[in-house]
C-alpha cells in the first residue's frame, strides 16, 4: 500500500497550531461574556469576575497543554 | 548591485539563489578587537551604531538643560516635554508621588531603548543594537535587581518573600504546589519575558525589514518574470518601515511601564 | 488589584499578563520537577502528570488571586 499523502516537518509545531484553535475561540466567548454582562450590570462586574478568570485559566490551559506535549513526548 | 551591498553579511559564495538574511545579520565582522583581563571584546558596527545614539541622546539632554531660562526657549522646551513624558505619564500615573524618585532612571531606560531601536529603520545604520540579547538582558537585570532591592527595603527581607510567594486565602497543604509555581512566576519570569519581548520584538523587526529590502533587490536582478514582484516587495518593505517605528517606540513605552509596574508592585505595603 | 494606578488604556493589561505568565510557570515548573523525577526513576511518564498537576495548581492560584470579588 503506497503513501498517498504525508505530512512531514516539525509535527510538533503544526500540533500546536491546530491545537490553538479551540482555546484561541474559547477565551473569545469568556471575554465577550463578561463584557457584555458587565456592559448589562456594571455592579455585576466584581461578582463575575471569578467566573472570568477561572473560564479564561481553564481555556488557557488547553492551549498550553498543546505548547508543552511536544517537548514531553520528547 | 548584488544583495550582499544591502545586507551585513555576505552570501555564501558560489550560491545563485535567493540567500534570505538570517539571524547572522546581527553579528558582523568585528572592525577591531581585544582582549581584557581574559574577555574578549569585538568592536563591531553594531557597537559603533550603539555610542552614536547614546551621544546622540545624551548631548540632547545636556544641550537641553544648559542655560536654563524661565521662559523655555524651544530647545530646552523640547527636552523638558520629553522628559516629563516619562515623569508625569509613567512615573506619576503608576507609581504614584513615590515614583517622582524613580523618573531619572526611567526617562533614561525609555530614551535608551527607543534611540537604540529607531536605529533599525535609520539609513546608514539600520539595525537596532537592542536586537543583541545582551542589552534587554542587561536593562531587564538592572530592572531586577531595582524592583527586588525596593520591596526588599521597604517590607523587610522576610516579609517581602513572604508577602511574594504566600498569597492569602490558599488553604495552608496547597502552599506546597503553589509556592514554586509564584516563586517561578514573579522572580523567574518576570525578568525573561521582559527582556525576551523587546528582543523578540527587535530581532523579528529587522529581519523583517531585511528580507523585504533583500527581495526586492534579488526580483529586480534575477532577470525573470518575476520582476513584476519586485515592486509589492518595495512597497512592502516601505509600509514596514513605518509599522517597525511604532513598534520600536511601543516597545520601549511597554518596558518602561512594566519595570514601574513591578516598582508599585514592590512598593505596596500589604 | 488597584486599577486607578495605570496609564490610560492599560487597565487590565498587566493583569492579563500575569495570569498567562503564571500559567506558563505552573505547566513549566512542576513539568520539570517531573522530568527531573523521570530522570531519577528511569520512567517515561512523571512528565506528563507533572504538567497536568502543575496547570491544576496554576488555575488555581490564577482563580485566588485574581479572580476575589472585592
Amino acid at each position: 500500500m503506497s503513501v498517498l499523502a504525508e505530512l512531514t516537518g516539525n509535527v510538533g509545531t503544526m500540533g500546536y497550531g491546530l491545537a490553538a484553535i479551540g482555546p484561541g475561540i474559547g477565551v473569545g466567548i469568556v471575554f465577550a461574556a463578561y463584557i457584555q454582562a458587565t456592559a448589562r450590570q456594571p455592579e455585576s462586574a466584581g461578582l463575575t469576575r471569578t467566573y472570568l478568570f477561572l473560564g479564561f485559566a481553564l481555556s488557557e490551559a488547553l492551549a498550553i497543554l498543546g505548547f508543552v506535549v511536544p517537548f514531553i513526548i520528547t | 548591485m548584488s544583495a550582499a551591498a544591502v545586507l551585513a553579511s555576505e552570501c555564501p559564495p558560489g550560491d545563485p539563489g535567493f540567500c534570505p538574511p538570517s539571524v547572522l545579520e546581527f553579528y558582523p565582522e568585528p572592525l577591531a578587537t581585544f582582549d581584557v583581563l581574559g574577555i574578549h571584546f569585538a568592536i563591531t558596527r553594531i557597537t559603533i551604531i550603539l555610542w552614536l545614539a547614546t551621544a546622540l541622546m545624551v548631548f540632547f539632554f545636556i544641550s537641553a538643560v544648559r542655560n536654563p531660562k524661565l521662559v523655555p526657549d524651544r530647545r530646552q522646551w523640547m527636552g523638558e516635554s520629553a522628559y516629563s513624558f516619562v515623569r508625569d505619564g509613567v512615573a506619576r500615573e503608576v507609581i504614584g508621588s513615590e515614583g517622582l524618585r524613580y523618573a531619572p532612571y526611567l526617562a533614561a531606560l525609555f530614551f535608551f531603548i527607543v534611540v537604540n531601536n529607531i536605529m533599525g529603520i535609520i539609513p546608514f545604520a539600520q539595525i537596532p543594537p537592542t536586537g543583541r540579547f545582551a542589552f534587554p538582558v542587561v536593562l531587564a537585570g538592572i530592572t531586577y535587581v531595582l524592583f527586588n532591592w525596593i520591596g526588599i527595603r521597604q517590607q523587610g527581607l522576610g516579609p517581602y518573600f513572604k508577602n511574594n510567594l504566600f498569597p492569602p486565602g490558599v488553604p495552608k497543604p496547597l502552599y506546597l504546589l503553589i509556592t514554586p509555581i509564584e516563586f517561578a512566576s514573579t522572580f523567574l519570569f518576570r525578568p525573561f519575558t521582559l527582556a525576551v519581548r523587546l528582543f523578540a520584538n527587535m530581532l523579528a523587526g529587522h529581519l523583517l525589514l531585511a528580507i523585504f529590502a533583500a527581495g526586492t533587490v534579488y526580483l529586480f536582478t534575477v532577470g525573470n518574470f518575476s520582476v513584476i514582484f519586485a515592486p509589492v516587495s518595495f512597497a512592502m518593505a516601505v509600509v514596514m518601515t513605518f509599522f517597525e517605528l511604532l513598534v520600536q517606540v511601543l516597545q520601549a513605552y511597554v518596558f518602561v511601564v512594566l519595570t514601574s509596574t513591578y516598582i508599585s508592585g514592590a512598593m505596596e505595603e500589604h | 488589584m488597584t486599577d486607578g494606578r495605570q496609564p490610560t488604556g492599560w487597565s487590565g493589561a498587566n493583569e492579563g499578563w500575569a495570569v498567562l505568565g503564571t500559567l506558563f510557570a505552573g505547566a513549566f515548573v512542576w513539568g520539570g520537577i517531573g522530568w527531573l523525577v523521570d530522570l531519577w526513576l528511569d520512567t517515561m511518564f512523571v512528565k506528563a502528570i507533572g504538567v497536568v498537576v502543575g496547570l491544576a495548581a496554576a488555575i488555581y492560584l490564577v482563580v485566588t488571586k485574581y479572580g476575589r470579588t472585592e
